[in-house]
């Protein structure tokens, strides 16, 4: 198999504290080595002084599934005029903010991108996200699965059965091949299906269960922490995208320490922060909550994601269905829903952010300022919950935002001034340094998913590298911002599992990468009543067999399992 | 004195019972689906006025052509209009107009009919039009016997319901019962072995050659590679798996990519490119549905476990039928209708008025006529308050939304209804997709290129412009040099314009069973058939992905679609790798 | 003036696309120039002087205005005239679809019949089709927003089109002197389209503004367009029929305003049906 040797480069491995250092690291057989255990004369890769990194690390994107090629459905202007033709054995690629499976996968390489987690898959179609997922080439994925309005589970929340909410938890992800719980505005989408649940804060009584959502959070939150999943609960806020809805996500984040058991990763995640950071009562006093929720992150075992607005036209698609039907009624344009028996619902809005727009430059101020003030980087996480905030294309101008306060007070220029009047972002001097983004892009996400052969590049290490052509030494990152986004825009040299996939910006090769899931332990017992109850409630719930359910692991391209 | 003369109607084709049963049972090629098709169903009286009885023979004449068959009373079909089920001698008289969406006029053809006399038009008669060859002994595959196995929670490959509660009893290779099968299904899994292609055929002079695998392959790979705009069609009923190379081989030879979504539902993903999605899988029917619409289709033949499972059944909310009104909207009284609480009858060709009312009644705008589309105004504002003080309602929506009028507005029209509806209450469309896995295909081609159907890669990227780049329309021009047809029968279903320039140019049909396709193909490659000997992954018609599962190997030298377009796959690679034949110098 | 005749060295089997083929791409080019040009025979990539056989001036013209491209047998020619800017071009015979996409400026005249899209995302420019022309003349394609449609130009059809004709268009006139079929100004959000002879079913849906004249029979016309007055005349640019015209307002399902002006003579069911609310107005 392939060897190979980097050289002169400029090593970013925070994990096991490198920050810069002129090193040379080895590749053999998909896995990084003591260069001493290659054979004389390996084939070098020059770095040129410029960064060698971990291959970059998406903790939440929306890149397969039901919702995703709906969105590619109903957006066909997307697809016009961003077109690539196939050639030298790749495929065609199409579109900006619903891009096909393969520019999917092709774009995220040439960022230096290496792994990419889908972020939410309702269980019942969970087996159209792995099809996706297994027709994106490169990146390695996996997928977290809805649970929070789910009937059987709510059901298991009722009875306040810990060990058998646990079994049935261990029993979706193992059924649905996936790697985490998503919860979305939870309990929303049950009340939804009554026509209600537009705007639910977290002591919302549900119809008929009675319960809350808050009992779902502590319910699942807890039954993660005693299995230990490698990845957290996944939380998209109650209350998201509503004015003032700030305080529901600080009472969300504070409840992951009510269930904490100090694992080696936070005990909640809360994602596309921005979203749910408003204060404010109203659209016109909108107004920033990101410093509270800062402070909240610091406080407490938690941590956040961005969701960094990004202007432009884009699509929105998230299981928060009635937060859909809001936003629709703002737009008037193109609205797409769907409800999933016995489990979740979707709603779909393309949406366009503009710079002159109160509204729209308030929301692009919150996911920045969160961003500066969680002083810890290894507790935030930049994304733009593509394409909901924008294209994962844009990850390059939001290092160099967060990196550089030039760049930031050009950018501002052409903003709405008003709201810049009432942002705290235009006073924050804060600049992120190239270490803070590294842990934030690839060792911390890394931890965040339980996978300790990613995000650094230690011996053992799965050899995903990704090759800068920008030396830190030479270039001011904080001066000089264009040179950060075009080197971070196109990988010098991609490598995935130890293969050159991107030279100089450009798809050099084709492979397909793993999809990950985990399959946790519990106690025989609970599995056998939990499966007791599935035969009985199972054909009442759905209209499928529970065998045609399952998804066996031939269904995966290359499936893994992760611990 | 008879009175004889000529009357002008209006033709409707479609699916029947019968016609469906035949074509998996005996084939297409057999007495009894001529029987089934070869037939045109009038009113009593509109009979009368041309002086014949039932079983007369007539002439019925079009723009297009003309065609003698049988013709039968029949209650549903009202005076001044016409039926004729879906098949070759439909099509050689519909109306192949698309109003450039890729939908002929298969609902909608104006029709003289008069009496006549001598032989109806045989199926021999119509595929010596198209210059077909009739094989002259058609196999099956020799029922062996055996140890008995029973499977449980099997997926029918027949319908978009993809039941997958099927039990099957099968001893040896026979499927000896098919249990919570539907006729269509029953028909189709007991008779798997029936009629089939066994060994690959390459067309040469006037007849079939059987030709090893290989060599077919090779000549497909070839004339494919040099055709400069080949169309690869069908797609509908067979696995995700095949699918997904069939886009990457018409990626690789820069052709068209269909699917017979274009002739069913292309309308209903058209309308959603306009205007969004309102949808639910079909267990919230069940569950929470208590008004349930269904406009211009009729499940009784087409989905014949519909009602059973969705309508009839108990959920978590509605306790059965009795707490469920069905509205059925159409323009004539189905067997469906007879098992509604309502038939609203609407003029052929006007639903989207009616649809239109609708919206204004929900939005309790002033209908200032007394009727619309045939409907009274207080019926109309009667069905929109029905509609909003319903818990969960469902427009289940067929052939006679996408196929008539306005075509895909309707359908668009229809989504903005449900869309006014979620004001109110919780309201949905579901369209009622007919091949097993048309919806897996749609996916599939979304997935990877971004549009439901009709894809062209002339430019090597994916382009789809409605009227351009769909089949029926590419082969009513004339505008592609080569067809790989798979899994599915133009021959059978498109219009005799589309059927005429395919039968002038080079054709590959990968298929299980003789389809009237394969009689006018140049290479015929035997496939197994999804459901019993290959499996795979297909998407029921809510968009819920399923696991088809295979329980007896295919016939020997016999390989699946995936199977079979990975090798096409390789050969085109090769052959434009080695340079080849150069493209645009045709085959020989 | 400087005249090119192009003609394809063979009668074409599959469509052929070539967004060079248009005047202004010509100005400033010499033949050996324009023989180059990359052009599509299905999905084969080939140059403008293997499908065609040009004649035309041995030195090149500067000025685009002056060019004049005539060209034969075109019916399975795609996208002709595609973002044209300047100059004539002339198809002696039918052409296939797409004519005149994203034109922006310039004569497009088709001699013989046009195919489906004609003119479809114009931005400006003059086309003429002295025969019949297919569906969605004007048009924004499936899924743009009303209002990507025409958005300036005129595009003027002698005999009969197709439906869907300036679905979502903006701005612009579109005359058709012959029949039409359905769904006329569906979408519309401006600009004025001319039927001189019949149209079909459901004119004006969801139309938001524009003017839509229908000199002949309507097949029905949506509840959601309320009369409004009777005029004695109607016209889009200069064509203009002098007789009594119904003006209806609406889509109202989308608050629309557009005005939809039916000929009164040849629609006497809707005009008795308008009769009782004609009094009141």
């Amino acid at each position: 198999m392939t060897e190979f040797l980097i050289k002169n480069g400029h090593v970013y491995d925070p994990a096991n504290g490198i920050f810069g250092d002129l090193m040379e690291i080895a590749v053999k057989d998909g896995i990084i080595v003591n260069p001493s255990e290659l054979s004389p004369n390996p084939k070098v890769i020059d770095a040129g002084g410029g960064i060698v990194a971990p291959g970059g690390i998406d903790i939440h994107s929306h890149i397969a599934g039901p919702k995703v090629n709906t969105g590619r459905l109903i957006k066909p202007e997307d697809h016009i005029g961003t077109c690539k033709p196939a050639s030298n054995g790749l495929r065609s690629q199409v579109g900006r903010s619903v891009p096909n499976v393969f520019k999917i996968g092709y774009g995220y390489a040439i960022m230096g991108y290496t792994t990419v987690a889908e972020a939410a898959s309702p269980p019942l179609e969970a087996r159209h996200t792995h099809e996706e997922m297994n027709d994106i080439p490169i990146i390695d994925k996996l997928t977290y699965i809805i649970a929070d309005s789910n009937w059987l589970l709510l059901d298991y929340l009722v009875d306040g059965r810990g060990d058998l909410i646990e079994a049935y938890v261990a029993w979706l992800l193992r059924a649905t091949k996936g790697y985490g719980i998503k919860i979305v505005d939870p309990g929303a989408d049950w009340a939804w299906l009554h026509g209600k649940g537009m705007g639910i804060d977290i002591d919302y009584e549900l119809p008929e269960y009675g319960i809350s959502p808050k009992d779902i959070l502590l319910g699942l939150g807890e039954a993660v922490e005693h299995l230990k999943l490698p990845h957290p609960i996944h939380v998209h806020c109650n209350r998201l995208g509503y004015p003032g809805n700030y305080e529901t996500t600080l009472k969300t984040i504070e409840l992951s320490n009510k269930y904490s058991k100090g694992l080696e990763r936070p005990a909640m995640h809360v994602t596309h922060t921005q979203f749910t950071g408003y204060k404010g009562d109203s659209w016109i006093t909108l107004g920033s909550g990101g410093e509270d929720i800062a402070k909240e992150v610091e406080r407490t075992d938690s941590s956040v994601d961005l969701g960094q607005l990004v202007f432009g036209p884009t699509i929105t698609m998230t299981a928060d269905a009635p937060f859909e039907f809001v936003l629709y009624h703002l737009e008037r344009g193109k609205w797409s829903f769907a409800d999933i028996e016995a489990e979740t619902s979707a709603g779909i809005v393309p949406y366009v952010y503009r710079k002159r727009n109160y509204v729209n430059t308030v929301q692009w101020c919150i996911g920045l300022e969160v961003a500066l003030l969680v002083r810890d980087p290894w507790k935030v996480y930049i994304t733009t919950d593509h394409p909901n905030a924008g294209p994962f294309t844009k990850y390059p101008e939001i290092m160099a935002l967060l990196m550089s306060k030039k760049m930031r007070e050009d950018f501002m220029k052409d903003l709405n001034q008003v709201a810049l009047g009432r942002a705290s972002l235009p006073s924050i001097s804060r600049e992120l340094s190239l270490e803070e983004i590294m842990i934030m892009m690839r060792a911390s996400p890394a931890r965040l998913l339980g996978m300790k052969f990613k995000g650094h590049l230690g011996e053992g290490a799965q050899a995903d590298i990704a090759i800068y052509d920008l030396n830190p030494e030479k270039v001011d990152v904080h001066h000089d911002y264009e040179e950060v986004i075009k080197a971070f825009s196109r990988a010098k040299y991609t490598l995935k599992d130890g293969e050159i996939v991107v030279k100089d910006g450009e798809i050099v090769r084709e492979l397909y990468g793993t999809t990950f899931y985990t399959d946790p332990k519990v106690p025989e017992d609970s599995i056998r009543e939990v499966e007791k109850g599935l035969k009985e409630k199972f054909p009442k719930y759905y209209s499928i067999s529970l065998s045609n359910y399952v998804i066996g692991e031939d269904e995966l391209r290359k499936g893994r399992v992760v611990s | 004195m008879i009175a004889k003369q000529t009357l002008s109607l209006l033709l409707n084709t479609g699916r029947t019972i019968k016609q469906g049963i035949s074509m998996e049972a005996e084939g297409k090629l057999s007495e009894a689906y001529a029987d089934a098709v070869a037939r045109i169903e009038l009113n009593e009286d509109d009979m009368k006025a041309l002086g014949i009885t039932d079983g007369s023979l007539v002439e019925v004449i079009s723009k297009e052509g003309s065609i003698k068959i049988r013709a039968f009373r029949s209650k549903e079909v009202k005076r001044g209009h016409a039926y004729v089920p879906m098949g070759p001698w439909a099509n050689m008289i519909v109306d192949p107009q698309t109003m450039s969406l890729g939908m002929p006029n298969y609902k909608y053809t104006i029709i003289n009919v008069r009496p006549s006399e001598g032989k109806p038009t045989s199926l021999i008669e119509i595929l010596a039009h198209y210059n077909a060859i009739i094989p002259t002994e058609i196999e099956d595959i020799e029922l062996r016997g055996g140890s008995q196995k029973v499977y449980e929670y099997m997926v029918c490959p027949f319908c978009g319901e993809l039941c997958d509660h099927l039990k099957l009893e099968v001893v040896g290779n026979e499927i000896k019962k098919v249990i919570g099968g539907c006729a269509n299904s029953v028909s189709k899994l007991r008779n798997y072995h029936k009629h089939r292609i066994l060994r690959p055929l390459i067309r040469e002079g006037g007849h079939f050659r059987e030709v090893s695998l290989e060599e077919a392959l090779r000549r497909a790979a070839r004339i494919l590679s040099s055709a400069k705009y080949p169309l690869l069609f069908g797609w509908s009923s067979t696995v995700n798996e095949a699918i997904r190379v069939g886009v990457e081989l018409a990626e690789i030879l820069r052709g068209v990519i269909d699917n017979t979504s274009v002739v069913c539902h292309g309308p209903t993903a058209l309308g959603a490119q306009d205007v969004g999605t309102a949808r639910s899988t079909l267990g919230i029917i069940r569950h929470k549905a208590d008004y349930i619409v269904i406009w211009g289709s009729n499940p009784s033949a087409s989905h014949q476990n519909h009602f059973s499972l969705w309508i009839f059944s108990r959920g978590k909310w509605i306790k059965g039928r009795k707490n469920r009104k069905v509205v059925v909207i159409d323009v004539r009284e189905t067997p469906a209708a007879r098992l509604a609480d309502e038939l609203v009858r609407v003029e052929p060709g006007k639903d989207y008025e009616l649809i239109t009312a609708l919206r204004m009644a929900v939005r309790d705008l002033d209908i200032e006529l007394p009727s619309v589309a045939g409907v009274p105004t207080e019926t109309i504002y009667r069905l929109a308050d029905e509609m909003k003080s319903a818990k969960y309602g469902v427009i289940f929506e067929g052939m006679g939304i996408t196929m008539t009028g306005a075509k895909h507005r309707n359908v668009e029209e229809l989504i903005k209804l449900a869309h006014d509806l979620n004001e109110w209450t919780r309201f949905v469309l579901i369209p009622m997709r007919g091949h097993y896995n048309v919806t897996g295909s749609d996916n599939v081609f979304l997935w990877t290129t971004g549009y439901p159907f009709g894809i062209d890669f002339s430019r090597g990227y994916p382009r789809m412009v409605p009227g351009v780049t769909t089949a029926p329309d590419l082969l009513m021009r004339g505008e592609v040099d080569a067809a790989l047809i798979i899994s599915s029968d133009p021959v059978a279903h498109f219009p005799k314009r589309a059927v005429e320039h395919l039968s002038k140019i080079p054709v590959i049909t990968i298929d299980p069973k003789w389809s009237l396709t394969a009689t006018i193909s140049d290479v015929i490659i035997p496939s197994g058939i999804v459901g019993v000997e290959c499996g795979g992954t297909a998407y029921r018609l809510d968009d819920v992905p399923l696991r088809i599962k295979s329980i007896l190997p295919p016939p020997p030298g016999v390989l699946c679609d995936d199977e079979i377009l990975r090798r096409l796959l390789e050969m085109v690679k090769e052959y434009r790798n080695e340079g080849g034949r150069k493209r645009g110098e045709g085959y020989s | 003036m400087v005249v090119y005749y192009v003609r394809p060295k063979e009668k074409f089997q599959v469509p052929v696309e070539c967004r060079y083929l248009r005047p202004d791409k010509f100005s400033g080019k010499s033949l050996e120039e324009i023989y180059e040009f990359i052009a599509y025979e299905g999905g084969v990539k080939r140059k403008l002087g293997d499908l065609f056989d040009i004649e035309g001036p041995s030195s090149p013209s500067l000025n685009p205005e002056d060019i004049e491209l005539r060209i034969k047998d075109a019916e399975k020619i795609r996208y002709l005239g595609y973002r044209m800017t300047s100059g004539t071009l002339i198809v002696e015979g039918d052409v296939g679809s797409l004519a005149g996409y994203r034109m922006r400026g310039g004569n497009l005249i088709i001699e013989g019949n046009a195919g489906s899209w004609l003119g479809a995302r114009m931005r400006g420019g003059n086309v003429e089709v002295k025969g019949s022309a297919g569906d969605f003349i004007g048009a924004a394609f499936v899924g743009d927003k009303p209002g990507y449609g025409m958005r300036k130009g005129k595009i003027l059809v002698r005999g009969d089109a197709g439906s869907n004709i300036g679905a979502g268009m903006k701005s612009g006139a579109i005359i058709v002197l012959g029949n039409a079929s359905h769904l006329i100004g569906a979408h519309m959000v401006g600009g004025s389209i001319f039927i001189g002879g019949n149209a079909g079913k459901f004119v004006g849906a969801r139309a938001q503004g524009g003017k839509i004249v229908i000199g002949g029979k309507v097949d029905g016309l949506l509840p959601s367009f309320y009369i409004d007055d009777v005029v004695n005349k109607a016209k889009v640019k200069e064509y203009k029929l002098e007789k009594e015209f119904l003006l209806f307002r609406g889509d109202s399902v989308v608050d629309g305003k557009a005005r939809l002006y039916i000929a009164r003579d040849a629609n006497p069911e809707i005009s008795s049906l308008k009769d009782l609310l004609v009094a009141e107005v």
